[in-house]
């Protein structure tokens, strides 16, 4: 073998599936029959109700790399990695893997819940290909990892959901795999033990082992990966360093989901109306950004309170701000009404952002208008930022190191 | 888990749409390989089958043998109460006869059920985890044999209970049990493939076995003439299950060798091409398999 033939080549996959059971089921005695008399499962084509689960997919993992797997449900990733696993067939193309394969997929796959989680390390440690006696080995270095002493002869129908998660990577991980498939299980047990799995997991990559990561957290993918392919409706559209890809996916994620015109919900009676939030669309962390508000009001409002509310793409808040709090002397005009508002800094990770308006005659009661997430605005990554977190803070570092006298 | 020192060694595995019986060395070498390491994994997966089976009854083991008994005692008290009217053509009494008939038709049956079970059994570790599907096959004919094993234990306390005699050549008993076990598991392996994607073949050979019970002698030897002599004749259990009965208790042995050898032949090479089919088609059946 090369030694620099990287563990997991992919090229060129399409892989096709089918929507309707019962065509599904008729193409698969078709498919059976073609196997069996040699023709194989190569097709360039869809029959009626099937459709692409992958289409012309290439990537490579290398030696001690890590790759992230991200994109919407039923992009593909965990199809991809079936394929990988050798699971089921490419329809084209062609995946080289160099090295045993070990798949951290649905965790306690195998177990029995009648039975006591000693008996379940058993019968899991034989599925992963080990032999009674190394089997037993390994038994009690399982038991210490997933911190179940105490229940491990009890049934494991008796457990939490956490506990099954624990004990099934436990498992998993006393292994010694040179390529390692993950999908969407780490966001078990508690955040100790989940620690803990990621710890293990960088051991593998360090000590040379290559790593294929499925996660819908962008944390997770950030943390744990060199680079990123960003799976979309079965396509690769685009695949590079892990910030670069993600902060990309994270943006387009949040247009998609950002409020369509039926989703902006305009609250309140009427007495005063949101025309228009202006801002620019796009900066770069740490600029400043000005919000521009236009209101039009039927009636005169004396001592009304201006809300505004910046929202990440996960909804949460991340400014919440209002003129009485502010100390800001606000009058409504019967008529057009413009409000500036100027953040001077604006340290944000990469990624969409929103701007809520909302006007009330006194605090938090009697809303006359809400506008949710009117405008919105990118932040990008400045060059030299390589952090992560919620703010981009660009800290300066000093390391000072004092020499011990003896 | 550590990562090993890279092993130049390591298997190196290609995935195409090719399909493997274009190269057939590859084909059985792979396959044999698997045989080999899915001994260890089957054993512990029929240890748990039976384990968990087991452990949630309150009467245990005795359910292996429950069945068999209550079939028996159906027969017998309707063969007393003169509404059948069986000739064994010898001297065994009824009970023994029955029962000796419904030990070897469960075995068939388990051996029938077993690939097909297994495999819809295990669908949500055969669509997660890749092993060898010949763990599964092994685990089922461990679970076939643990319980017949049981059962013919409980023939033996029925035999003694009896007093009935058994012949020298019963030692030889295990070849009928084993051409009946391959026979079943055969049929049930080969209809396996098309069984994983539609449950008619499931429901079908629920319909399928009960007509072939009475043509089979189980319950009563063939009949000299008839129609249902004719049927019985081309019957592949009838030799089985004839010498069987003959081995145990006596009785011609010499007629029955040759059909004998023929359908334990047949078995053990259409098991083979079973096994290497099974091999080839998994990972479609997989794909179109939902846990």
């Amino acid at each position: 073998m090369n030694a620099a033939a990287p563990p997991i080549e992919v090229e060129g996959i399409w892989k096709r599936y089918c929507r309707s059971l019962k065509k599904s089921l008729r193409y698969g005695v078709q498919d059976v029959t073609k196997e069996l008399i040699g023709r194989g499962q190569e097709a360039h084509g869809l029959r009626p109700s099937e459709f692409w689960a992958l289409k012309d997919v290439s990537l490579t993992v290398d030696r001690g790399e890590s790759v992230g797997l991200i994109g919407h449900n039923g992009a593909g990733k965990t199809t991809l990695l079936k394929l990988i696993n050798g699971l089921v067939k490419p329809t084209q193309g062609k995946i080289t893997v160099r090295g045993s394969v070990r798949a951290l997929i649905a965790l306690g796959t195998g177990f029995n819940p009648v039975l006591t989680g000693r008996d379940n390390i058993r019968v899991a440690s034989a599925i992963l290909g080990y032999s009674e006696k190394q089997a037993q080995e390994r038994a009690e270095e399982i038991i210490a990892f997933s911190e179940l002493e105490e229940f491990i002869d009890t049934p494991v129908q008796s457990y939490s959901s956490g506990m099954l998660a624990r004990l099934g990577f436990a498992v998993a991980v006393h292994t010694q795999p040179d390529i390692l498939l993950v999908d969407e299980v780490l966001a078990v047990g508690d955040l100790k033990f989940g620690m803990k799995c990621f710890q293990k997991i960088n051991d593998f990559r360090s000590g040379g082992g290559a790593i294929m990561l499925v996660s819908h957290n962008p944390y997770t993918i950030r943390a744990n990966c060199d680079r990123v392919a960003w799976l979309e409706r079965g396509v690769v559209r685009e695949i590079g360093e892990t910030s670069v890809v993600c902060d990309r996916y994270e943006v387009a994620m949040a247009r998609d989901s950002a409020p369509t015109a039926a989703l902006v919900q305009e609250h309140g009676d009427g007495t005063v109306r949101v025309v228009e939030v202006e801002c620019s669309e796009s900066i770069e962390s740490g600029d400043e950004i000005e919000v521009r508000i236009a209101l039009e009001a039927r009636r005169t409002l004396i001592d009304p309170i201006v809300h505004v509310t910046l929202t990440a793409a996960g909804g949460q808040h991340i400014a919440v701000n209002d003129t009485l709090a502010d100390d800001v002397q606000v009058r409504i005009d019967e008529g057009r009404t413009e409000v500036i508002l100027r953040y001077p800094i604006v340290p944000l990770r990469p990624g969409l952002y929103g701007v809520t308006v909302a006007v009330s005659e006194r605090y938090m009661t009697n809303l006359l208008v809400m506008d949710l997430n009117r405008a919105m605005f990118e932040v990008r990554r400045k060059t030299h930022d390589h952090g992560a977190g919620v703010l981009s803070l660009n800290p300066e570092w000093k390391v000072a190191s004092a020499r011990i006298v003896r | 888990m550590t990562a090993r020192p890279f092993d130049e060694r390591a298997p190196v595995r290609v995935y195409t749409p090719e399909s493997p019986i274009r190269q057939p060395r590859w084909l059985l070498a792979d396959a044999l390989r698997d045989v080999r390491i899915s001994r260890s994994l089957g054993w512990r997966l029929a240890m748990r089958d039976i384990t968990a089976q087991y452990r949630q009854t309150a009467l245990g083991y005795a359910w292996a043998v429950l069945p068999a008994l209550m079939l028996t005692l159906v027969w017998a008290i309707l063969n007393s109460s003169s509404i059948l009217n069986v000739n064994t053509n010898s001297a065994l009494p009824y009970a023994v006869f029955a029962l000796t008939g419904t030990i070897f038709w469960q075995l068939f049956i388990d051996a029938l059920n077993a690939p097909l079970s297994q495999l819809s059994g295990n669908r949500t570790m055969l669509v997660r985890v890749r092993f060898p599907p010949e763990a599964l096959l092994f685990s089922g004919l461990v679970q076939v044999a643990f319980s017949f094993v049981i059962k013919l234990a409980l023939l033996g306390v029925v035999l003694a209970a009896y007093e009935t005699p058994i012949r020298w050549t019963a030692i030889f008993i295990p070849m009928p049990a084993l051409a009946i076990a391959a026979l079943g598991t055969v049929v049930g392996g080969l209809l396996t493939p098309l069984g994983a994607l539609y449950k008619d073949i499931q429901q079908g050979l629920t319909a399928v076995v009960m007509p072939l019970l009475f043509v089979t002698p189980v319950f009563y030897p063939p009949p000299a003439a008839g129609p249902l002599a004719k049927i019985m004749k081309f019957n592949p259990l009838t030799p089985l299950f004839e010498a069987t009965r003959a081995l145990l208790y006596g009785g011609p042995i010499a007629p029955h060798v040759a059909s004998f050898a023929a359908v334990f032949g047949a078995s053990i090479a259409l098991a083979f091409l079973g096994w290497l089919l099974l091999r080839l088609v998994m990972p479609l059946l997989i794909e179109r398999m939902e846990a």
